[in-house]
Order: structure tokens, then C-alpha cells, then sequence
């Protein structure tokens, strides 16, 4: 088989996160502090990454701001001629801080916001966030790096499309990404509680296209399409283990940053071998590399070449089994299995309350978050 | 004054601070790194790229372009703004047109 060439590395310094967004794609096991990867090893990582091809580094997390050593990391991506993007919640990036990593050598900050307004977004992020999230924002334009803007859409934020664009605009964002709630780790627990409306999505897209027109040139949206309510599914990460390798903070080697949902998958680890030998001979990384893993109606499809059976981590949850069609498809057997799902949406005035992110193993659904009533609708 | 789409011909032309350009370390070929992104220059984007100066208009640029190539600038006028075009639509380009 012939063996692809990574263009990205999604470095997950630490599952430590000031939020408890309940759409987090981290998995429910989240890594310990003390089971974090060293510095030495991370720059290893990014020399190897560097030789392999990749060219764009996402520094992320949860907060990888609060990952010490993440200075000389991102040294390390510079020297080797990557382009860094620091990943965060924006919380304590301040102005001293953006100059510390500017000078380190970092490209660019993409900032995550949970709605336009605080109030909703601090719900969101089951934390005071917001303001801390607009000084941030300052800060990178007072070190003269590049700012992104990330929202991530659910049932209770999605209406706000156009007060988020706004937002955006406001603080002087270069690129907006609109990404639809991926139902992976706890977005999959809590998957009752995001799914939208059809109703909501409808018009969710249309503002995004109407929006892309109007800030065409000015600012780049990335509407990133919900992928329940299509018919076709998406071309989840343009093919297994063809473009991108996730290192979590552990030091496990992912294909993809909710591959964890696939539960026969034994990743291999940074420590015990080399990006190049697991991107290559992993496991993990050949299972469904290619087209022979595919079953019907995949195999003979003339389109799997357009969506290569879509996402794996999806058919894996839903399913039970991961080398099925992606459900969402329609030429997919497991297609009801999504429907059902949108059937008890619609049905449901109410969407249910969810549960926030938290260090515990064991989440409680029955827990009482800070904003248990508010985030009912 | 000519324009192609909203790009005039008068505009001063440069890539935005947060764009690098390298070489690739697999390919040899120069490329330009982004935000979630990167794109590969062929010979022409990256003789267009050598010439953006911070001084010379989009016009500049096409008359040494079409001195070098020995070629008509009006056979090169659609080819620039195609390359330039797309490099606004990624959010990489400076256009600076003074007070015209």
C-alpha cells in the first residue's frame, strides 16, 4: 500500500482545560497531569513530524497554555520550518504572554468563543470565560500574531449564527470557523442535548452563505456542515491516516483526534517509537487506510473515492462496528439509527440538560452543573 | 483605471505578515504556509511573488514580467489576477492602492 504523506500534526499538550464545554472532544478518560508527555519528547515529536512531511502544527489541548515547556516546543516547530497555531480558550493569554510566544515563533492564535453574548457563552463553557476571551483577543493583535476565531455549533448557540459573525468582525478575527458539533467523546454523551433542530440548521446555512459573501475577502468562514441532516457523509479527514496525525497528551499516536471512540484500536506510543514507524506500520494507521477494510455498500460504491465511507469514529458509535458505512449515508443499512436520533429531536420540546466536562471518570448525568436550569431551553 | 473583479491594476501588492514562504521538505518546491493552510508555487507564482517588491503596482509587475517572459503584458494581465485573486480569497494579500 502505498503510504501518504501527513501535512498536519494535532499536538494535544494536556487534557487540563479551564471549561467544561459538554461538546469537548477530548475522550471521557481524560489524561492526567502526571501522565503528561515531557518536553524533551515533544520536541522530539515535532523533528520527526518536521522530516515526515507535516507543515502545520495546532497546538491544542485542552488549554495548551497550560503546558510548561510549550515555549520551546514551539521553538522547535519554528526551527524546523512548521507553521504553528496555538489552539485555546483564550484564557490566560495576555498581552505579556502573546509576546512571549510571538517571540517563540509562533504563527498564529485561534481563539474559541461559545456564543456572541457572555452570558450564554459563559453558560456554555459551565465557566466565567467571555471577557477573559475578548482580552485575549487584544493580545494577539498587540503582538502582531494572526487571530482565528472558533465557534462550535450546537442546538444552543446555533441561532446566534449571525450576532457570532459579528462577533468576529468585531474582534478583528482573519478566518472564522463555524464547525457543527462532532458527536465524538463528550459531544457524544451529551449528543441529545446539541443535535439542533432541522429547523435551525436550515437557516443556520443560509446565514453562513449569505455571510461568506458579504466578508468575502475580509474574512474567511469555514462553515463546517452538519453532517446528520445530509444524506451523504462527509469525507471524514480525506481518508484514514492520509493527511493528518493527532499525539495526545499521553504520547498515544491517533489517527484522528476522536479515534479513541473506536474501542478494538490499540495506539501505539511516541515514547516507545518513531512518528515515521507508527504513521507507516501502525496498526492503528492501516486499518482503514485504503479501500480493502470497506464492506457493502462502500465496497462497490463509485463514490467511495469522494467520502471514503465517511467517518469511522461514527460508524464505530453508532454502529458498534467501525468498518460500516458511515450511518449518515443513505445507501447506508444503519441509516434509521440516525434517524431515530433526529426523530426524538424534533419530537422533544426540551432539549435535555447536559453534562459539563469534568476530570471525573465516571460523569453524572444527574450531577447539578453551576447553570443546571439555564441550560434547559 | 483596469480591474479585474475589486483588484486594480495600480495596487501595490504584498503577502500578509502571517504568510511564510519555504521550500517544501519532500517536494523542493516553494510553498506558502497559513493559518490551516498551504498552497505550492509554480514558476510563475513565484517569479509573479519575486517581484511584489513593496514598490512596483500590479501593472509594474506584469510589464517586467512580460519583458522577462518576451512575451505581450496583455497575454499575462488575466494570469496575474487569477493568481492574485486567489491569494486575497485565503485572506494572504496586502492590496495597497494610495489615494487614487
Amino acid at each position: 500500500m502505498m503510504i501518504p504523506r501527513p501535512y498536519g500534526l494535532l499536538a494535544e499538550f494536556t487534557h487540563a482545560c479551564p471549561l467544561r464545554c459538554p461538546y469537548c472532544s477530548n475522550p471521557l478518560e481524560l489524561a492526567k497531569r502526571s501522565e503528561e508527555l515531557p518536553v524533551a519528547v515533544w520536541e522530539r515529536v515535532m523533528a520527526e513530524a518536521a522530516e515526515l512531511g507535516v507543515l502545520q502544527v495546532g497546538c491544542s489541548g485542552g488549554e495548551p497554555l497550560l503546558f510548561r515547556g510549550l515555549d520551546s516546543v514551539i521553538r522547535r516547530i519554528r526551527s524546523e520550518g512548521m507553521y504553528s497555531n496555538l489552539i485555546t480558550s483564550g484564557i490566560g493569554l495576555n498581552r505579556d504572554r502573546a509576546l512571549q510566544l510571538a517571540e517563540a515563533g509562533l504563527d498564529a492564535v485561534q481563539v474559541s468563543f461559545q456564543s456572541d453574548e457572555r452570558e450564554t457563552a459563559d453558560e456554555i463553557a459551565g465557566t466565567r470565560a467571555h471577557e477573559a476571551k475578548l482580552a485575549a483577543c487584544e493580545a494577539v493583535h498587540d503582538a502582531k500574531l494572526t487571530l482565528g476565531i472558533n465557534v462550535v455549533l450546537h442546538r444552543r448557540n446555533i441561532s446566534r449564527i449571525r450576532e457570532v459573525i459579528k462577533l468576529a468582525e468585531r474582534v478583528g478575527a482573519m478566518r472564522l470557523e463555524l464547525a457543527n458539533v462532532q458527536f465524538a467523546g463528550w459531544a457524544w454523551l451529551n449528543r441529545m442535548a446539541l443535535l439542533p433542530s432541522r429547523e435551525q440548521v436550515i437557516e443556520a446555512d443560509r446565514i453562513a452563505e449569505e455571510e461568506s459573501m458579504r466578508l468575502k475577502d475580509r474574512m474567511q468562514i469555514v462553515y463546517v456542515m452538519p453532517d446528520f441532516y445530509g444524506s451523504r457523509p462527509k469525507p471524514c479527514l480525506h481518508g484514514w491516516a492520509q493527511r493528518g496525525i493527532t499525539v495526545n497528551p499521553r504520547g498515544d499516536v491517533l489517527p484522528c483526534q476522536a479515534a479513541e471512540a473506536i474501542s478494538e484500536l490499540r495506539f501505539e506510543n511516541v515514547r516507545d517509537r518513531s512518528l515515521r514507524e507508527i504513521w507507516s506500520e501502525s496498526e492503528a494507521f492501516n486499518r482503514f487506510r485504503g479501500n480493502d477494510w470497506m464492506l457493502e455498500p462502500c465496497r462497490s460504491c463509485p463514490e467511495r473515492e469522494v467520502d471514503f465511507g465517511g467517518c469511522r469514529c461514527q460508524a464505530a458509535l453508532l454502529t458498534g462496528d467501525a468498518r460500516r458505512a458511515d450511518p449518515v449515508c443513505a445507501l447506508s443499512p444503519d441509516r434509521h439509527l440516525v434517524d431515530e436520533i433526529l426523530q426524538s429531536i424534533q419530537e422533544e420540546s426540551a432539549a435535555p440538560a447536559w453534562t459539563y466536562r469534568s476530570a471525573s471518570t465516571s460523569p453524572s448525568v444527574t450531577g447539578a452543573p453551576p447553570f443546571e436550569n439555564s441550560c434547559r431551553r | 483605471m483596469k480591474r479585474a473583479g475589486d483588484i486594480s491594476m495600480d495596487a501595490v501588492a504584498s503577502l500578509k505578515p502571517h504568510v511564510r514562504m519555504r521550500s517544501d521538505r519532500i517536494t523542493g518546491r516553494k510553498i506558502l504556509l497559513y493559518p490551516e493552510g498551504a498552497i505550492e508555487l509554480d514558476d510563475t507564482g513565484i517569479a509573479i511573488l519575486d517581484l511584489c517588491n513593496g514598490q512596483r503596482s500590479l501593472r509594474d509587475v506584469v510589464a517586467e514580467l512580460a519583458e522577462d517572459y518576451e512575451v505581450e503584458p496583455s497575454v499575462l494581465t488575466a494570469d496575474v489576477l487569477r493568481f492574485f485573486g486567489e491569494l486575497k480569497s485565503r485572506g494572504l494579500l496586502n492590496l495597497e492602492t494610495g489615494n487614487q
